[in-house]
């Protein structure tokens, strides 16, 4: 990684060398790369527009049926229009992204945690934990990820915090591999072997000396992962395997929307533009993390 | 070469009984039991219970799971489905070619579409054939495959009758769930393609064979693209297995008899034999994928041939 020097020319008496920081380094190098920047301004806007939700539009015109008023276009009063049972497709879009976005997230820190400590703990130790939990890895990641995130919601019974865990357990197969890939690139450097010698307790060196040097590439895969996780998490709402109704959710929207196919199709349209949005600027946001955590492998 | 060849058709053995066992304990911890499921809201209790003895569901976790693994090996008996009655082989093997199918073509529409755009985009980096489809491409790995085959239904079936919106009666039921699934991996390979090009349109031996004076033609399809095909045919080899397994929601969507439906449909009803076999064909198929692409490696490159047949290579 090039570490900028700059070096003061006023005073040439006492030149001070001063190394920039990583972050204020890497936020530099964020701001450079436009298409990680537009990701970020739609990402935040969406976040944004989702916490604040409530004083948007208020949580129960987004469940409030009102049969009156059903399948109205999209108007001046109803900005996505209204679904089958008259309620606001706005409202329900804004408070279903707090959902979906919800278990993006925390499924997304929840994964990371996990394969943060298995993860160093696989790649720190080697030799037989290594290798017992690498082959458990490999026959977690070897069940297709959104058949075993069915069957953990099935077992646990569908809720919010259930469809969290299912997606959680289902990513952190590929979350354990990046650590421990990125753990063992770090682990034989001669600081790590110096704080060894020096009797450092092993958690002490894999919290202090070997994650800092290596979350880079975990934070990359933790950020596409949030995307990956919102895309599983609507898959499992559309199979009718997710967030119970009259709970609004992007996957469930769209899945109710099926039989307005042909009579009102922006009722998939809007939450699935949404899906796609926050799913893209996600995207957007990790790759260029990835630049800007290693200029190198910027092609 | 052949002894690699024989470990790695081993390790098969102990991830499929590790699967097998997980799949196992989810379904067990599942509520509810196989005879109210068949029995429906009307079954009394002593007829739950009778049939619950039928299908040994009354023993032991352990006990069943022993028996399970017994017949699957020892007398290639899957079981029998719970909802159909019929024998989890007769299902398998009705539903699996639909599932390799709509898996094939919609991996061949990802590879054709995907690898040489990226690699035209490499070669014309920062060109309009480069921007234009890199953007096209993040959008294409944003969108759900299930949105975007119900925006393809409602197109091209709804508004425009060319294709039927459910069912294999033809080939033309296949074009729909084929596109969906196979234009966002086809992003996706886009992506890898022309990452992998540029890596390798900029080594020394590309710039020897320019100065040689060979044909740009050749220099880009055959010298550098033999070399960047390697990342690119490990990215199809997984996404095989991604498009098999994750092709539920698109399968549901269209009406399709594949094999993920068949496992989800297992799930809502705990129908455990139906649920047990389909992954355990899943994960088998996925395994078996991964060895081909490893084998293709020593294929393409020599180099890795040769690792091969001095037996070198650490085991994976």
């Amino acid at each position: 990684m090039i570490n900028r020097k700059t070096c003061p020319m006023e005073d040439n008496s006492q030149v001070i060398y001063k190394k920039p920081s990583q972050l204020k380094e890497i936020a530099r190098r964020m701001k450079k790369n436009k298409p990680a920047v537009i990701g970020l301004i739609i990402l935040t806007i969406i976040i944004l527009m989702v916490l604040f939700a409530e004083h948007i539009v208020p949580y129960k015109a987004a469940i409030t049926q009102n049969v009156k008023n059903r399948l109205e276009p999209p108007s001046g009063v109803h900005w996505f229009g209204t679904d089958g049972y008259g309620r606001d497709l706005f409202a329900r879009c804004l408070h279903g992204g707090r959902i979906s976005l919800a278990i993006g997230f925390s499924s997304a820190a929840f994964s990371a945690i996990l394969g943060i400590i298995l993860g160093s703990i696989a790649g720190y130790y080697g030799g037989f934990t290594d290798g017992a939990l690498m082959r458990s890895v490999d026959v977690i990641a070897a069940i297709p990820s959104i058949l075993m995130a069915l069957a953990v919601v099935a077992a646990l019974g569908a809720s919010q915090l259930n469809l969290i865990i299912a997606v959680a357990f289902s990513r952190t197969p590929a979350i354990i591999r990046v650590v421990r890939t990125a753990v063992l690139s770090v682990g034989d450097q001669e600081y790590v072997e110096a704080a060894k010698a020096g009797g450092t307790s092993d958690f002490r060196i894999i919290y202090k000396s070997i994650l800092p040097n290596c979350i880079g590439p975990i934070m990359v895969q933790v950020t596409m992962s949030v995307a990956q996780n919102i895309l599983a998490a609507a898959t499992l709402s559309f199979l009718g395997l997710g967030i119970n109704p009259p709970t609004p959710e992007w996957g469930s929207i769209i899945s109710e929307s099926k039989e307005f196919m042909r009579t009102a199709n922006y009722l998939m349209i809007f939450p699935g533009l949404l899906i796609i949005l926050s799913t893209l600027s996600l995207n957007l946001v990790g790759d260029g993390l990835r630049d800007a955590l290693d200029p190198r492998l910027k092609t | 070469m052949w002894r690699y060849l024989f470990r790695r058709c081993l390790l098969i053995i102990p991830i499929t009984l590790g699967v097998s066992f997980i799949v196992f304990s989810i379904m067990a911890i599942t509520p509810g039991d196989p005879a109210t499921m068949i029995l429906g809201i009307g079954g009394t209790q002593e007829d739950i219970d009778r049939i619950n003895q039928e299908l040994g569901y009354d023993r032991p976790f352990l006990v069943r799971y022993g028996d399970y693994l017994y017949k699957a090996v020892v007398k290639h008996d899957l079981g029998t489905s719970y909802q159909f009655k019929t024998t989890v082989w007769s299902n398998i093997k009705q539903r699996l070619p639909v599932s390799v199918k709509v898996t094939t073509f919609s991996l061949l529409i990802a590879s054709m579409v995907g690898v040489p755009i990226g690699v035209l985009s490499a070669v014309k980096q920062y060109s309009l054939f480069d921007t234009f489809p890199t953007v096209l491409a993040l959008f294409f790995a944003a969108i759900p495959t299930f949105w975007l085959g119900m925006m393809l239904m409602l197109v091209l079936s709804l508004k425009i009758p060319i294709f039927p919106a459910t069912g294999i009666a033809s080939w033309k039921g296949y074009v729909l769930p084929s596109l969906s699934l196979g234009l966002p991996f086809a992003a996706q390979q886009l992506r890898f393609a022309r990452s992998s090009m540029l890596e390798t349109i900029r080594q020394d031996y590309i710039r020897t064979a320019k100065a040689k004076g060979a044909p740009e033609n050749i220099i880009i399809w055959k010298h550098a693209l033999k070399n960047a095909l390697m990342p690119i045919i490990t990215i199809i080899g997984i996404n095989f297995g991604l498009i098999l397994g994750g092709a539920v929601a698109t399968e549901t969507l269209f009406s399709i008899p594949g094999l993920g439906s068949m496992v989800v449909t297992g799930i809502k009803m705990k129908d455990i034999p139906m649920v047990m076999g389909g992954i355990i064909v899943l994960s088998i198929i996925c395994s078996l994928i991964m060895l081909i692409v490893d084998l293709l490696y020593a294929l393409i490159d020599p180099r890795i041939k040769a690792k091969y047949s001095r037996g070198r290579r650490a085991a994976i």
